[in-house]
């Protein structure tokens, strides 16, 4: 049985170092490819860039020239620049997307070739996007101009809306162009962008270009909500891997110090006869450099294993990269040797004649503790990474807007989601009328909420500036679904033509001026600020943004030309799947009109569905690595209740000796470790919560607990606790007496 | 060559303070062979494993070889220890998963012998005490007359100048006992001393000079 033992235990020890090295591989690996793809949410927005470009006022103006590209040339930093023009499809409405684009406009974009070549300026040449690849070598007639499509860029569908869009656009030269040009100035640096910026702003303005604003191309893409989420999910993921690290130390020490208290006795001997304190500690840290080279040589196979598993869960590849495997070479290696070194420390530091009579001071009644430690960072790493993770999903809230899952959106125009913005036919004009057929309909029954608004560019103006903003007529109760918070005022009652003005429109227009009680001109007619509310970031379909301006629908009297339709759907939670598509159906059917395109339902994942796709890959890695954790703290609980009941094989035979049964000598082991791991859940969810708080804070983000899953951590602990000690208690208990009596 | 002076050793338990030796005073003569003999808890095994350079003492003197080793570092107390004392235990204490001549070589690896060496001198050894057939055996494939016999062989391969056995026999049927002891008293004829730990009349019976503890004290001649 000795013997027995004595094989297995290397064997054991041997498969708990390659499984750490396994776990320390696959997590390190990860946190290195979700990193890239971090990097890359941000590389892509062109934050080097300044595009100069029409605002969104009506109008014909003379656009700025040469002078303009003079001026910034001069600009430190400057690189050089590209220009592009609008199409648009008319006047055929069959007719592609077009866009004028002058020499370097892709290299410049960052935009990559799938097949062919740049179009050249001088011929009657043309460069589609992925979706119309088919066209490559043809011969098509774009604006009454036949021209052959020489080159495809790749798919850029993953990078984000506003190149999304590009995906069916077909490309022809600079000289055929028609509308006002946009101008894209590259510099070597973002900060030199950044201080281009004013310069450029000032040129514009006093050469009298109103009309044209400039602002970093990156503004497009939500360069900072980009940052600030890059920050706060790399800051999760770093707590992850470090929490790995940190258990699998805990663990290791815990392990070592048990393995130390277990061979006390072989340790004394070695003293006995003539190793010095430092002979001892040689040997213990020798011994573990040797099973972690052995540990790392088992494990790489095992975490290649790891990493598809990972992989196929996540979409996240771990597979485990050279930086990576030197990297836990070396943290495995340093880990292992900290681990050891405390332990031998203590075991070398033992009077020699207590040793070999198997007494050891102070620490091993201490084991208890030791093995909670381990648990309790599994429990505060958790913690962590459900604080973070939900900042994260907030912030990408922000960007993306606040559309619930059970929402969609029916737009007249929509300008996010590639089929719909190039799709050459035309687009379904949404009326009040189709909103009240809807309501109407036996699809109403399946509809939680339904509101209506109408969408109308208008200039406004007020004491501290003018803007172009978007003015929305609703239907109740459009801002609740719409995800608007009111925060100050009220919102507008019926019949007085009051608004509530968006929280950045009214820092334009009134400076630090309070709004409310002040009166806006807009659509002919004057409206009473009531309010000032916060809404989602960015101008997408539904999205009551912050910087618009909301008034009730029926103060204006009815639809007014120019009006842009929208419907927004929320569902029962018992409706039916499908139901979505089915009110799409149904708003397409009331036109039936073959030429127009079918009504889509927008959802809030086809809003920036890179963004979302990266945060639903992380979230899924977290969760994994929530669970590695754990369970890494719970295999160290389960060696630490092994190596607890063996030491004390001898009180367990006295228990049962003197009439102790089974069931009482197992919850006797049990309850300590029991009572221990709660207080380590609730040690773990506190501090977990706190450091979430600072990381989250560090990244000037909003922090909010998930306090229901919190409490489920905190009490998950204990529930870990007896999973994986339960096995090894009862095992002991099982020994029979004489056997323990007889135990050494 | 072994003299103690006044050697107090105090254990501490917790807060309490449990005195084991309350001012000792003992000479031991150059390839003397001496039995301990007294009480459970008289202080005996302190006193060995003091003169082991197991234990430091909490206050007296405490000289080997005409050398004082109270204050001696771990290092010189190790090196000390290794290449001239030589125990012998009560429970064996052999490393279970080393083979029996590994137990045996294992002074020798502190002493930095290289490993052919090594295994020459345990073999040796072993066959000495007449167990060279079971050089390959784990100690739990030994009986508990050849475990003390191994824990002997172990002792004497370093060729000691100080044999030190804590009840050598205490866990041996008589006839295994009488085999250790007579291999314990062949170390003197290499000119070791043989200070042996006994609660057994017959094993003190063996020794030149009987040396009574009581109470933390050397009883007078």
């Amino acid at each position: 049985m000795q013997s027995r033992r004595m094989k297995l235990q290397p064997v054991l020890s041997l498969a708990s170092v390659a499984l750490a090295a396994a776990l320390l591989l696959v997590a390190l690996a990860s946190y290195q490819h979700a990193q890239a793809r971090l990097r890359w949410l941000v590389e892509v927005a062109g934050k080097n860039v300044l595009i100069v470009q029409k605002d969104d006022a009506p109008g014909t103006i003379v656009p700025p020239g040469d002078d303009l590209s003079s001026f910034v040339a001069r600009l430190p930093g400057y690189l050089r620049y590209a220009l592009r023009a609008e199409g648009g499809r008319r006047p055929n409405a069959f007719d592609y997307y077009t866009q004028y684009v002058s020499e370097g406009y892709f290299s410049l974009r960052g935009y990559r070739f799938l097949k062919g070549h740049p179009l050249r300026q001088d011929a009657d040449e043309a460069v589609v996007g992925f979706g119309l690849r088919d066209l490559l070598g043809k011969w098509v007639t774009v604006k009454g101009r036949r021209v052959r499509v020489v080159g495809v860029l790749a798919s850029m569908a993953d990078r984000g809306w506003p190149d999304s869009a590009v995906e069916e656009v077909i490309f022809l030269p600079w000289r055929l162009r028609r509308g006002a040009p946009a101008f894209f100035f590259e510099f070597a640096s973002e900060p030199e962008a950044r201080a281009a910026l004013a310069p450029v702003q000032g040129w514009l303005k006093a050469h009298g270009y109103s009309n044209y604003e400039a602002l970093p191309l990156a503004n497009l893409y939500g360069l900072e909500l980009r940052r600030k989420l890059r920050n706060v999910l790399g800051g999760a993921l770093l707590w992850g891997v470090l929490a790995v690290v940190l258990v699998a130390a805990a663990s290791l020490t815990a392990f070592r110090l048990a393995r130390a208290l277990e061979r006390i006795r072989e340790l004394g001997i070695r003293r006995a006869v003539g190793a010095a304190r430092r002979d001892v500690l040689r040997e213990e840290l020798a011994a573990s450099a040797a099973w972690t080279a052995w540990g790392l040589g088992l494990g790489w196979p095992l975490a290649l294993a790891l990493a598809g598993w990972f992989e196929a869960r996540t979409g996240l590849s771990a597979r485990p990269t050279a930086a990576a495997t030197l990297t836990a070479a070396v943290g495995l290696l340093a880990l292992s040797l900290a681990a050891a070194y405390f332990p031998a420390r203590w075991a070398a530091r033992q009077p020699p004649a207590g040793a070999v009579r198997g007494l050891a001071a102070s620490l091993p009644q201490k084991r208890l503790g030791l093995a909670m430690l381990g648990l309790t960072l599994g429990v505060a790493a958790f913690a962590v990474q459900l604080g973070v993770n939900r900042s994260a999903e907030e912030h990408t809230r922000r960007m993306v807007g606040d559309l619930s899952s059970r929402t969609a959106v029916y737009s007249s125009f929509l300008f996010v989601g590639a089929r719909s913005v190039t799709d050459p036919r035309g687009v379904t004009p949404l009326t009040y009328a189709d909103y009240e057929a809807l309501l109407a309909s036996p699809l109403a029954g399946r509809i939680a909420a339904l509101a209506y608004v109408e969408a109308y560019l208008t200039p406004l103006s007020g004491p501290a500036g003018r803007a172009y903003a978007y003015l929305r007529a609703y239907e109740d109760p459009y801002p609740k679904l719409a995800g608007a918070h009111l925060l100050a005022g009220r919102w507008p009652e019926p019949g007085v033509h009051e608004a509530v003005v968006g929280r950045l429109l009214a820092e334009r227009l009134f400076g630090a001026n309070d709004p409310l009680g002040k009166t806006l001109q807009a659509l002919g007619r004057s409206w009473k600020i009531v309010g000032v509310y916060r809404g989602a970031g960015e101008a997408l379909p539904g999205n009551a943004a912050s910087d618009q301006l909301l008034v009730l629908r029926r103060d204006l009297g009815g639809t007014l030309p120019g009006a842009r339709g929208e419907i927004l759907v929320q569902l029962r939670s018992e409706a039916p799947a499908g139901t979505f598509e089915a009110v799409g159906r149904f708003l397409t059917g009331r036109h039936a009109d073959p030429k127009l395109a079918p009504v889509r339902p927008f959802t809030r994942n086809d809003l920036a569905p890179e963004v979302r796709a990266v945060l639903l890959e992380l979230a899924a890695a977290y969760r994994l690595l929530a669970v590695v954790i754990l369970l890494l703290a719970g295999a160290g609980l389960a060696a630490q209740t092994l190596m607890i009941a063996r030491l004390e094989t001898r009180t367990l035979g006295v228990l049962r000796a003197v009439g102790g049964s089974r069931a009482r000598v197992f919850a006797e082991l049990l309850w300590p470790l029991l009572a221990a791991a709660l207080l380590a859940g609730a040690v773990g969810t506190a501090a977990g919560a706190a450091v979430s708080f600072l990381v989250v804070h560090a990244q000037e983000a909003t922090w909010s607990l998930p306090w229901a899953q919190l409490l489920f951590v905190t009490f998950a602990a204990p529930l870990l606790a007896a999973v994986f000690a339960a096995p090894p208690a009862w095992q002991a208990a099982s020994v029979p007496p004489a056997a323990a009596m007889r135990s050494e | 060559m072994i003299e103690l002076a006044g050697v107090t050793k105090v254990y501490r338990k917790g807060r309490v303070e449990v005195p084991a030796l309350r001012g000792a005073d003992l000479r031991i003569a150059e390839g003397e062979h001496v039995a301990l003999v007294g009480p459970s808890g008289a202080g005996k095994s302190t006193l060995l494993y003091l003169m082991g350079l197991m234990e430091e003492p909490t206050s007296g003197r405490v000289a080997l070889f005409g050398e004082d080793v109270s204050n001696l570092g771990d290092t010189a107390r190790s090196h000390l220890r290794g290449r001239t004392i030589g125990f012998v235990f009560q429970a064996f204490n052999l490393i279970p998963q080393l083979k029996a001549w590994q137990n045996v070589a294992l002074p020798l690896r502190y002493q930095r012998v290289s490993k052919r060496v090594q295994k020459e001198r345990a073999l040796a050894m072993l066959e000495r005490v007449g167990l060279a057939e079971r050089a390959e055996h784990y100690p739990a494939e030994l009986s508990g007359g050849e475990e003390q016999r191994v824990a002997v062989a172990r002792a004497m391969v370093i060729r000691p100048r100080l044999v030190l056995a804590d009840e050598p026999t205490g866990n041996l049927d008589s006839q295994s006992g009488r085999a250790v002891l007579d291999l314990l008293e062949e170390a003197r004829s290499d000119g070791a001393t043989l200070v042996v730990v006994t609660h057994d009349p017959a094993v003190a019976a063996r020794a030149e000079r009987v040396v009574r503890v009581v109470d933390g004290r050397v009883q007078p001649d």
